[in-house]
């Protein structure tokens, strides 16, 4: 029992080895806690490593040794630069969307400064100020505030309905433009803001288009399928898009069986799964993020719950190809409705390549939203000429951008901030692919639906 | 109500309840025996789960196997950290101590961050897919594996302390500190392994999820959060309240599930501000 006193006689000294692992451990928790907050600011400062890193990239096509182009670019980034503040969660239990959303706004904010910058303002360069939202409202608004004091020219973020829906209201306060990267909620442009602008469709689009899309490949397929039921996760986001769900469904003559609402960040969906089976509904509609509405279709796998069509409404899992790779059987045939790259845009298929590049994996509809709305930034700023927010707000109004990667001639947006022209897309997966399968100008491939039944999908 | 829906929430919520017990139980253990609430519960839970992930993926060692990996690592992690950084606030303060787990659950959890990236990762193997059925009501068979494996641990650690001189020794430790020195007692010796054990629990509840779970660094605090509410249900500091907590509220939130909206973890809550209010000491309260 006197082991540990042998090991301090041993130290000689009593009690001083563990005083100063502990003094050592503080002090290492601190820094870490520290870097946690430094790290979205120091983006702010123009020798930030966020930026640092794509510039040698942009400058290879110099066809110059890598190194000397440096010198040249130095000068230039003497005109001050524009500052974008870009938040998402980073942590927590929706980084990973958060992340592909992040990677899809760095990515085109990044291309801008590799084309030269913002030419309209001499070549100002974006300088972008990454935060963290960790998935909490709170910590995404104290994020925005802070970024504002720091000069943010505008704000784009934040993934998560229930978090942007208090960071719209806190930039509308101070007049910051607040490009919207993703979130869905219609109730975000509802208050008659000024200053917030989604190019992606809200809710009620999603639903009315989704559903309508969805009643007219039932009639085409001649399938007789009438009765449905909701599954949302119970945020903001999902409970809005189940509303307009709702009464959507019952406006196109379905017949809604029950509405089940579930946390996000649930352990168990067995319940709920067998009070669906045992509704026998014809159809399935799921709002919700990645992680649980994998573990809902692995329980529906577990229950058999056989129902002939399974549609995501805006879901992070049932077009994501990581789904199709961790259960390729269980997500083949699987619909979403959601906003996709254009499958006829030659851009999108560049900048498909490039991210793939860069990030070693697909790029999913949430990176494709990201880079779109950042897409907007970067047209109106050049538009605005400077890097002044009402300059920016106004030249946000009057967007008429074209050449998108998503679907739609142009993105312009109506007086509450909303893209007029949003489009979302019926995709189904095959063979392990998301393929684009409505509305029919888009669609790549011919729909397989009703879905096979469960024995022969496991199979 | 459907008889049959009911005996399926009913089986899914013990299932899920075995699970909440025995992590519950490793913070309970800690609790009991050195009136630490151990922030960082969760983070090691994730460590158990990347740990079991990495040898069934780099090593092809089979999930349930990998326990034999994961308890022997995490108890010593909780023994080392024991010993060097919580061993130094037991006298301290709350507010100290709270600050140092959770500090160590923010290390961990960045960490994991930092060398996996936030991707929710799965394992799949022959069984991940299996399910048995009992009069119509579904049981998954990695659910009823970690059920089982819950009992089993718990039960063992019940034999541990009750039936061995170093269980007696950490009885002794936790229910008279000063007295168990004056006979001989190497109680911080005692305090190490208690909290190795602790962490030992964790390690086989995120071994035994893992194979129908996702890990993610943010899965700790999908299993115990939830565990912390247990503890305090069971009675802070009683193992086997801490197990029939786990039971209690994976029940409540399963039948929860069958009202509508997403009351299930109203359920939850509103059992434990009853409980509270007629029994301050949890259910099978322990004195103090």
């Amino acid at each position: 029992m006197s082991k540990p006193r042998g090991l301090r006689a041993w130290l000689g000294h009593g009690d001083a080895l563990p005083r100063v692992a502990l003094v050592v451990f503080l002090a290492v928790a601190l820094l870490a806690v520290a870097c946690q907050q430094q790290t979205p600011q120091q983006p702010g400062k123009p020798a930030a490593p966020a930026q640092e890193a794509p510039k040698p990239a942009a400058e290879k096509p110099a066809a110059q040794p890598a190194q000397k182009p440096a010198q040249p670019a130095k000068p230039a980034a003497a005109v001050a630069g524009v500052k974008i503040g870009v938040l998402h969660p980073l942590t927590g239990g929706l980084a990973f969307e958060g992340k592909q959303v992040h990677n899809g706004v760095l990515m085109r904010l990044e291309e801008a400064n590799a084309a030269g910058g913002i030419k309209s303002m001499g070549g100002a360069k974006l300088e972008i100020m990454q935060g963290d939202t960790q998935g909490k409202p709170e910590v995404g608004v104290a994020e925005t505030e802070r970024m504002i004091r720091d000069g943010a020219v505008a704000i784009m973020g934040a993934f998560q309905s229930a978090v942007t829906f208090p960071i719209t209201q806190a930039a509308e306060r101070q007049k910051v433009p607040v490009v919207v990267s993703v979130a869905a909620s219609d109730e975000i442009t509802r208050r008659g803001f000024k200053y917030v602008f989604r190019q992606q469709p809200n809710t009620d689009i999603y639903a009315k288009q989704g559903l309508t899309a969805l009643k007219e490949l039932i009639q085409r397929k001649n399938a007789n399928l009438s009765t449905f039921v909701i599954i949302h996760e119970d945020s903001l986001f999902g409970t809005t898009q189940a509303g307009h769900m709702e009464r959507y469904g019952k406006e196109l003559g379905f017949k809604q069986l029950d509405k089940i609402a579930y946390k996000a960040t649930t352990s168990d969906l067995t319940t709920e799964v067998s009070r669906i089976k045992s509704l026998k509904p014809d159809i399935l509609l799921i709002s919700g993020y990645y992680a649980d509405t994998v573990l809902m279709m692995r329980t529906i796998r577990d229950l058999r719950a056989d129902i002939p069509a399974i549609i995501g409404m805006a879901n992070a899992a049932m077009s994501n190809p990581k789904f199709a790779q961790e259960e390729p059987k269980l997500a083949e045939h699987m619909i979403d409705v959601n906003y996709w790259w254009d499958p006829k845009s030659e851009r999108a298929k560049k900048v498909r390549e490039a991210y793939k590049q860069k990030h070693n994996e697909e790029m999913t509809n949430h990176a494709v939203q990201g880079y779109q709305s950042a897409d907007v930034l970067v047209d109106a700023l050049e538009r605005a000429g400077k890097a002044d927010r009402e300059a920016l707000r106004e030249a946000l109004t009057k967007t008429k951008l074209g050449n998108l990667i998503v679907p739609g001639e142009t993105i312009e947006f109506d007086e509450r901030g909303e893209n007029k022209n949003a489009q979302p897309l019926l995709l189904q997966f095959q063979k392990g692919v998301p393929r684009a399968i409505a509305p029919a100008k888009y669609a790549e491939v011919e729909p397989a639906f009703p879905i096979p039944k469960l024995e022969e999908r496991l199979r | 109500m459907d008889p049959r829906l009911f005996a399926q929430a009913v089986v899914g919520g013990v299932l899920n309840g075995g699970v909440y017990g025995i992590a519950a139980l490793g913070l309970a253990l800690i609790f009991g025996v050195m009136r630490i609430i151990n922030f960082a519960h969760g983070a090691f839970m994730m460590l158990a789960m990347y740990l079991s992930y990495w040898a069934f993926t780099l090593a092809g060692v089979d999930p349930y196997l990998s326990v034999m990996l994961t308890v022997p690592t995490l108890f010593v992690i909780g023994v080392v950290v024991q010993r060097y950084l919580i061993n130094h606030v037991l006298e301290a303060p709350e507010h100290t101590q709270l600050l140092l787990t959770l500090g160590v659950a923010l290390i961990v959890q960045n960490a994991a961050l930092a060398l996996w990236s936030p991707d929710p990762r799965t394992i799949s193997t022959v069984y991940t897919r299996t399910v048995w059925y009992v009069a119509d009501v579904a049981i998954s068979l990695p659910r009823f594996i970690a059920f089982a494996a819950a009992l089993v641990a718990s039960a063992l650690l019940f034999l541990l302390l009750t039936r061995t001189d170093l269980g007696k020794a950490m009885r002794a430790a936790a229910e008279e500190p000063e007295g168990a020195r004056l006979v001989g007692i190497d109680v911080a010796h005692i305090y190490a392994v208690a909290f190795g054990l602790g962490l030992a629990c964790v390690a086989v509840a995120g071994t035994v999820v893992l194979p129908y779970f996702r890990v993610s660094p943010d899965v700790g605090d999908v299993f115990v959060l939830i565990a912390f509410v247990t503890v305090v249900l069971g009675g802070m500091g009683n193992l086997a309240g801490a197990m029939l907590g786990g039971l209690i509220i994976g029940v409540a939130e399963s039948l929860g599930a069958l009202l509508p909206g997403s009351l299930k973890h109203l359920v939850v809550f509103a059992i434990f501000v009853i409980v509270l209010l007629l029994r301050p000491q949890g259910l099978l309260g322990a004195r103090r």
